[in-house]
C-alpha cells in the first residue's frame, strides 16, 4: 500500500537534491534546472496531500490544480532565467553564477 | 454712499497693482521708462480718489450734523467651529475719519511728486525699474497702514514698510554702508516693534477686539487696570519709538541716509517715519486715559528734538543733518501729543506740513548734490559754497524750505510749531514749563542748524573746482510744487481761522478739548524771536564764509562738538550693550549649536558609517551564498516553531 508518507519522502528527497544543486553548481544553466526539480517537489506534494485528504472536505480540486499554475509560472521562469544566462554569458563568456559579483559589498 | 468712499480700498490696492505689473512685466522692458510710468500713473489714481475723499469729508464735515467715521468691511478670516480654538472672526477694512483721509492725501501727494523727482534722480541707474517698484510698494503699505480699521492691518502695513525701507536703504547694496545701515534701519525698527505687538496681543487679550473704532467706544478705564491702563499705550508707543526714531532707538535714521535721496525724502522724512506719530495718534483713545503714557511720550518727543537738534548742528553731510532735524521735528510731534488732548491736531497739523517742507529740503540737498555725484560723499557740504546764482530754482526753493522748518512767520512750520509750543505751554502736565522751555531752546537751535545749512550750500565763496548747474526740469517742477506747500501750508492753521482745527472736530469732541482761542500773541513773539535769534546766530557764524571756525576748537565748545559729533554716544551705548548680551548670548548659541546639536547629528553619521563599514563583508555578491542563508534561516525558524517558543499562532 502505498501511503501519503511514500510521496512526501519522495518529494522531499527531490526537493533536498534539488536545493543541494541549486547551492553547490556553479553553472546557472544547472541551478535552474535544480530549481525545476524544487518546483516539482512541491506539486508532487500538492497532488499527494489533495488525494489523500479528498475525504475531508477540503477545497478538493485546488491541490490538483495548483500544479498546473506552477509548471506554466516555471515555465516562463525559466525563460527569463535562460535569457538571464544568455546574457551572462554574452558579458562574462561563461555562465558561472561566482563570476556575476559586482553586487559584493 | 459716495463713490469715492465705496472705492477708498483702491487707493492702497493701485500701487500694489503698479508694484506687480512693474516686477512681472515691465522690469523686462530694457532701457525704457514704461516702470516709472506705472508707478507714477497709479500713484495719480490713488491721489486722486484720496482728494476725492478728502473733499468728500469735508463737504460732509461742513453739513455739520452727527457724524461718525466711515468703516467698509469685508470678512477676512471667519473660525467659528474649530476644536479647541475660541472663535476668531476677522475683518479686514478702510476707516476713514479726518486724520486717515488727510493722511491718505499728504501721502499720495509727496509719493506722486517724488516718484516724478526721482525719475531724473534715478535716469542713469541700472536699478531704475526696481527702484519704482519697491517704491510702490511702499506706498501701498503706507497708505494700508492709514487707511486699515484695526491694529491688526496697520500692523501688517506696519511691518511692510518696514520692510520696504530695508530694501531702499539697501538699494545701493554693493556698497558695505548702505548694507549695514539697511540691516541696523530694519533691526533696530524691530525692536520696538516687538514692544507694539506685544501691546497689540494684550490688548486683544482684555478687549477682544482690534477694531479701532469697537475700541474707542469702549470703556477703558474698567478694561485697562493696574498696570495695563499705561503699560498698554507704552508698549503699542515703543513701534512708534522705532518707526519713528525717537529716542533711544532713533540712531537707525542718520544711517538710513545711505539710500537714494527721494527714499529719503518719502520714506525717512515723510512719510514712514511719521507711522509712528500717525499710530500714536490713531490710537490716541488708549494715551488719553493714562497721564503717565502722556508724560512718557512728551518727556521721549521733547528730549529728541533736543538731543537731536544739537546733533545736527554739527555735521558736515548735508542729508544726515536733514536727518537729525526729521528727528528732532518728529520729537516735536511726540510733544505735541503727549501734551494731552490740546496737543493732538497742533501734532497732526505739525506732521503734515513737516511732511512737505522736509520732503523739500531733502529734494533740495538731493539736487544740489546732482553736479557733485562723481565726488566721494556727493552731500558733503565742504564741496559746496555760493550755489545761489548757478541752482536758482533750487536755491529758491530751499531757501523756502528753511524758512518753512525755521518758523519764518507766515509760513507752514511758524504756525504748526506755535501750536506745539502753546500745546505744551497749556499742558495739564505736571512739568509743561519745562517741557516748553526745551522745545523753545530747540526751535533756537532748529533755526541755527537750518540756516547753518542754508549758508553753507548757498551763501559764502565758490569752490573753485565746482561746475554747478540746474538740476533737468523732472526735478525741479516738484520741488516748487513743494515749495508752495511748504510756504503756504500752514495757512490752513490759521491762529483764530483754523480749517484744520475746525477739520479734527469729531476728535475735539471726542476728547472734550475747549475751541481753540484766537491768536496766542504770546507764543507767536517767542516763535518769531527765535526764528530771529537762531537766523542771526547763523548770519555772524556763517553767513560770509566762516569767520568764527577757529571757535569750534575753543576749550569750552570743543567738549561739547565732540560730544555731539559722537551722537552723544547713543550708537557707542548700544554696542556696549550688545557686546554684553546679544554678542555672548550669539556666541553661547553658536556653540550649542555647533558642539550639541551638530555634533549629535555628526556622531550619528559616524557611527553608521563605522557599522557599515564592518558588516560590508556579509555582501558578497555570490547569490548562492545568500540562497544559502536564506534556506537555514527557513530551517531554523521551522525548528523554532517546532520545539520553541509558543505555538498559539498556529491554526
Amino acid at each position: 500500500m502505498i501511503t501519503v508518507w511514500h510521496y512526501a519522502i519522495l518529494s522531499a528527497l527531490l526537493f533536498v537534491i534539488g536545493l543541494y544543486g541549486a547551492l553547490t553548481r556553479r553553472n546557472a544553466i544547472s541551478v535552474l534546472m535544480s530549481v525545476e526539480l524544487m518546483f516539482n517537489a512541491a506539486n508532487i506534494n500538492f497532488v499527494a496531500f489533495s488525494y489523500y485528504f479528498k475525504n475531508e472536505n477540503v477545497a478538493f480540486l485546488a491541490g490538483q490544480v495548483f500544479p498546473l499554475f506552477v509548471i506554466a509560472i516555471a515555465a516562463s521562469e525559466v525563460t527569463v532565467g535562460l535569457a538571464l544566462a544568455l546574457a551572462l554569458y554574452r558579458n562574462r563568456s561563461v555562465v558561472n553564477l561566482d563570476s556575476a559579483d559586482i553586487l559584493r559589498g | 454712499m459716495n463713490v469715492f468712499f465705496k472705492f477708498a480700498f483702491l487707493v492702497p490696492l493701485l500701487p500694489l497693482i503698479a508694484f506687480l505689473l512693474i516686477v512681472g512685466i515691465t522690469r523686462h522692458v530694457k532701457g525704457s521708462r514704461v516702470s516709472a510710468g506705472v508707478s507714477v500713473g497709479f500713484n495719480a489714481i490713488s491721489f486722486f480718489i484720496a482728494s476725492g475723499i478728502l473733499l468728500r469729508l469735508i463737504a460732509l464735515l461742513h453739513a455739520g450734523g452727527a457724524w461718525h467715521p466711515i468703516e467698509l468691511t469685508t470678512t477676512w478670516m471667519d473660525f467659528q467651529n474649530v476644536a479647541n480654538f475660541p472663535p476668531l472672526h476677522l475683518e479686514a477694512g478702510v476707516l476713514i475719519d479726518p486724520l486717515s483721509s488727510i493722511m491718505a492725501f499728504m501721502v499720495t501727494l509727496v509719493s506722486t511728486l517724488i516718484m516724478i523727482y526721482s525719475i531724473g534722480y534715478m535716469a542713469d541707474d541700472p536699478g531704475f525699474s526696481l527702484f519704482f517698484s519697491y517704491l510702490s510698494l511702499f506706498v501701498s503699505a503706507m497708505l494700508l497702514l492709514i487707511l486699515s480699521n484695526s491694529f491688526l492691518l496697520t500692523f501688517i502695513g506696519w511691518e511692510l514698510v518696514g520692510v520696504c525701507s530695508y530694501l531702499l536703504i539697501g538699494f545701493w547694496y554693493k556698497k558695505p554702508s548702505a548694507a549695514r545701515a539697511a540691516i541696523k534701519a530694519f533691526v533696530v525698527t524691530r525692536t520696538g516693534d516687538v514692544g507694539f505687538l506685544i501691546g497689540i496681543v494684550t490688548l486683544y487679550w482684555v478687549a477682544g477686539t482690534l477694531n479701532f473704532k469697537e475700541l474707542a467706544s469702549l470703556d477703558l478705564h474698567s478694561l485697562l487696570i493696574g498696570w495695563m491702563s499705561w503699560g498698554v499705550p507704552l508698549l503699542i508707543f515703543c513701534g512708534a519709538v522705532g518707526k519713528s526714531a525717537q529716542f533711544p532707538l532713533h540712531i537707525w535714521l542718520p544711517d538710513a541716509m545711505e539710500g537714494p535721496t527721494p527714499v529719503s525724502a518719502l520714506i525717512h522724512a515723510a512719510t514712514m517715519v511719521a507711522a509712528g506719530v500717525y499710530l500714536v495718534a490713531r490710537s490716541y483713545f488708549l494715551f488719553v486715559q493714562s497721564p503717565t503714557a502722556l508724560l512718557v511720550v512728551a518727556w521721549i518727543g521733547c528730549f529728541t528734538a533736543f538731543m537731536a537738534a544739537t546733533m545736527a548742528i554739527v555735521q558736515w553731510d548735508s542729508k544726515r543733518s536733514l536727518a537729525y532735524s526729521t528727528v528732532s521735528q518728529l520729537g516735536y510731534m511726540m510733544l505735541a501729543l503727549g501734551a494731552g488732548p490740546i496737543g493732538f491736531v497742533a501734532g497732526i497739523f505739525h506732521l503734515l506740513t513737516h511732511a512737505f517742507f522736509k520732503a523739500l529740503l531733502f529734494l533740495g540737498a538731493g539736487s544740489v548734490s546732482h553736479p557733485f555725484h562723481e565726488k566721494e560723499n556727493p552731500f558733503d557740504m565742504h564741496h559746496y559754497g555760493g550755489l545761489a546764482k548757478s541752482m536758482p530754482l533750487t536755491h529758491i526753493t530751499f531757501l523756502v524750505a528753511t524758512l518753512a522748518i525755521t518758523g519764518c512767520p507766515l509760513l507752514a512750520g511758524f504756525f504748526s510749531k506755535d501750536e506745539i509750543l502753546g500745546a505744551a505751554f497749556h499742558s495739564p502736565l505736571p512739568t509743561h514749563l519745562t517741557l516748553w522751555g526745551v522745545a523753545v531752546f530747540t526751535a533756537l537751535l532748529t533755526s541755527i542748524y537750518m540756516f547753518r545749512m542754508y549758508f553753507l550750500i548757498f551763501h559764502g565763496g565758490k569752490k573753485s573746482d565746482s561746475h554747478a548747474h540746474e538740476s533737468p526740469m523732472v526735478m525741479v517742477a516738484p520741488l516748487l510744487v513743494l515749495a508752495v506747500f511748504a510756504a503756504f501750508g500752514g495757512w490752513f492753521g490759521f491762529p483764530g481761522h483754523s480749517w484744520i482745527a475746525h477739520f479734527f472736530e469729531p476728535y475735539r469732541m471726542a476728547y472734550h478739548v475747549a475751541e481753540p482761542a484766537g491768536a496766542d500773541w504770546f507764543g507767536m513773539s517767542v516763535g518769531t524771536a527765535v526764528f530771529l535769534g537762531g537766523l542771526g546766530i547763523a548770519w555772524v557764524l556763517y553767513g560770509q564764509g566762516m569767520p568764527y571756525a577757529k571757535l569750534a576748537d575753543h576749550p569750552v565748545i570743543q567738549p561739547f562738538r565732540i560730544f555731539f559729533l559722537r551722537k552723544w554716544f547713543m550708537d557707542d551705548f548700544w554696542n556696549g550693550l550688545l557686546q554684553v548680551f546679544a554678542y555672548r548670548l550669539a556666541a553661547a548659541a553658536s556653540w550649542i549649536d555647533t558642539n550639541l546639536i551638530d555634533g549629535s547629528v555628526r556622531t550619528v553619521g559616524v557611527v553608521t558609517g563605522w557599522v557599515g563599514e564592518r558588516i560590508r563583508v556579509v555582501q558578497t555578491g555570490q547569490v548562492q551564498q545568500y540562497a544559502i542563508v536564506i534556506f537555514s534561516a527557513v530551517l531554523l525558524l521551522l525548528i523554532y516553531f517546532q520545539y520553541g517558543g509558543t505555538r498559539a499562532w498556529m491554526p
